[in-house]
């Protein structure tokens, strides 16, 4: 039957893609994280600051 | 469901290692939360993180308040009474919200509005009242909806550990609603994004680990003969009418805009991202993950399906005569087999990733529909603007009260269809009319207030989609299932279909005929 086919191919290659999305966006986010810590301090600080 | 599977020879593989893992993964998520709090400075910090949020980040927090344990547990559900042609709604998912991020269609022109939620676009387009009667619509849709999640996440963790009782899920809801209130009356979107962050960790990997172990264990081929001999060829082709059929497909791909594009806890990462640029990347990529939080939990539930028909004890208990398993039992088929598949240790891993999904997913949507009803519902009738502090203040009592809400109606209401056509149709409520209201009003400038009232009403309609209303309407819904020759409940799809083109036609037609005197804004000048 095709759509067996079909969602064999799919299920693996989204799987595939996931594995890769889910390396980079766990490093990338990491990153991201120190930014916005960072980013929302100085907000605090300037704003606390007369 | 008190059935003790332990002493039909199935004992649980969540050990004490594991309970030490699940136990020490809370201890270190409220202690994030709690020393996130002292970056909250103003609404916007609590609601929008400040519009700080950069790709990976926001990408994270986006799959992650999407990939919920209850997107897990309704998914799961949906593959082991669909088969493969579930598979189908994470197709259209991810195809939808990739457009989407190509084209920015309505997700680009509301960042660059600068609206926190939908409701404040309604204002600016159509005027103050529309703004309170849309967010009124938009909460009771968005709180109805999220009405299951806490009864369907404990469902999972009863499931996992072996606690069957009625008496363990009151325990375990209670405790599951503690913790979140504590975690988001905390920190707002900063504290969610962070757990966002830790959970999309865990649950990427445990998801992807425990798929490995399915295949191994189970066997690709097995899964295949099994799905074909248990719900033959509708359990592949999704067109099929013994399956799903063309109006669910349709209805399918309406729920993929909807979930990315409409639906306003999708939106609020849109309006939190740095820019409308990084806006349209968001939701490219983000299409892998709107793809993922269906496709691997429709796998967990045909592994749930292969693992109980091929067992004649489990069959007799969740399947019937027929081969369609009961709705409360189809629910508590994925966590009784990951209990089963998955060794100790990494069950607790699981497990802790499970209890991050349904706190990342209960926070955002607590935060999500407090800030609704108190930005949209309860603000603006208010001649002098609310303080920033008495915002603040609202949308913590309004996240206690919804928590309060989720844990009595998990309780009460008997769900009598399919966790995810619950779901669809009770946030169709709002978002048949929210989507007239975006796609007209941000595209359309001849799109009027009297066009956004209709639209906004005949939305409302979806609310037949529910079988406990149409059971209540059945004087008037007998008529026209008999006109359609009819047995049973008509689809929520159908209802949801028609409600989508009453809604579009109504928008169009109020619009011509009781158009506008002057229109406040259109974006597409901007």
């Amino acid at each position: 039957m095709v759509w067996i086919k079909i969602w064999t191919f799919f299920f693996f290659l989204s799987l595939a893609i996931f594995t890769c999305l889910a390396v980079i966006v766990t490093i990338g986010g990491f990153f991201n994280i120190r930014s916005l810590l960072k980013d929302l301090s100085e907000a605090r600080r300037k704003t606390s600051s007369p | 469901m008190d059935i003790d599977f332990a002493s039909l020879g199935f004992e649980t593989n969540f050990g004490a290692l594991d309970w030490c893992i699940v136990i020490g993964y809370i201890i270190i998520v409220v202690c994030i939360g709690v020393y996130i709090r002292k970056y909250v400075a103003s609404a916007t910090d609590f609601i929008v993180a400040g519009r700080g949020l950069k790709t990976f980040l926001a990408i994270a927090t986006m799959i992650s308040t999407e990939l919920g344990l209850v997107t897990v547990m309704y998914s799961s559900q949906k593959g082991f009474t669909g088969g493969f042609a579930a598979f189908h709604i994470a197709f259209a998912a991810a195809i939808v919200t990739f457009l989407v991020g190509v084209t920015g269609f309505i997700v680009v022109p509301l960042r660059r509005l600068q609206v926190m939620t939908i409701p404040e676009f309604y204002e600016k387009r159509f005027g103050r009242d529309i703004r309170i009667l849309g967010g009124t619509i938009l909460a009771f849709s968005g709180i109805l909806n999220m009405g299951m999640f806490l009864k369907a996440s404990s469902l999972f963790i009863t499931g996992v550990t072996g606690m069957t009782s009625e008496f363990h899920l009151k325990i375990v809801m209670t405790v599951l609603l503690f913790l979140v209130l504590l975690y988001t009356a905390l920190g707002g979107l900063v504290s969610v994004a962070i757990l966002d962050y830790i959970q999309f960790v865990i649950i990427s990997f445990s998801l992807i680990f425990a798929s490995v172990i399915s295949i191994r264990q189970l066997g690709w081929t097995n899964i295949v003969d099994t799905v074909t001999r248990e719900l033959g060829r509708g359990g592949f082709n999704p067109f099929d009418e013994t399956g799903f059929g063309w109006s669910y497909v349709l209805w399918m791909f309406f729920m993929g805009l909807v979930s990315c594009a409409i639906w306003q806890t999708a939106v609020i990462r849109a309006c939190a991202a740095k820019s409308t640029s990084i806006v349209k990347r968001i939701y490219m990529l983000s299409s892998i993950g709107f793809l993922i939080r269906f496709l691997i939990p429709y796998f967990f539930g045909i592994c749930a399906l292969v693992y109980i028909a091929n067992n004649q004890v489990l069959r007799g208990i969740f399947l019937s005569t027929e081969g369609k398993a009961s709705s409360d039992l189809s629910l508590t088929a994925m966590p009784f087999y990951i209990s089963q598949i998955i060794p100790a240790g990494f069950i607790g891993i699981i497990t802790a990733g499970m209890i991050a999904a349904f706190m990342s997913t209960h926070d955002s949507y607590l935060l999500c529909w407090s800030s609704v009803l108190t930005q949209d519902a309860i603000a603006p009738w208010f001649k002098k603007e609310l303080s920033s502090k008495a915002r603040l203040l609202l949308t913590r009592i309004f996240i206690v009260l919804i928590g309060l809400f989720t844990l009595v109606w998990g309780l009460w209401y008997p769900l009598e269809q399919d966790l995810w056509d619950y779901m669809a149709i009770s946030g169709a409520i709002y978002s048949i009319g929210g989507f007239a209201l975006l796609a007209f009003g941000l595209y359309w400038k001849r799109a009027s207030r009297a066009g956004a009232y209709l639209a906004l009403f005949a939305g409302f309609l979806a609310v037949l989609g529910l079988s406990k209303v149409q059971e209540l309407c059945s004087p008037l819904l007998d008529p026209i299932k008999k006109l359609f020759k009819i047995d049973g409940d008509i689809s929520s799809a159908v209802i949801g279909l028609v409600v989508l083109v009453l809604a579009v036609v109504l928008m169009i037609a109020g619009s011509l005929l009781l158009p506008d005197k002057k229109h406040t804004i259109n974006s597409s000048e901007n």
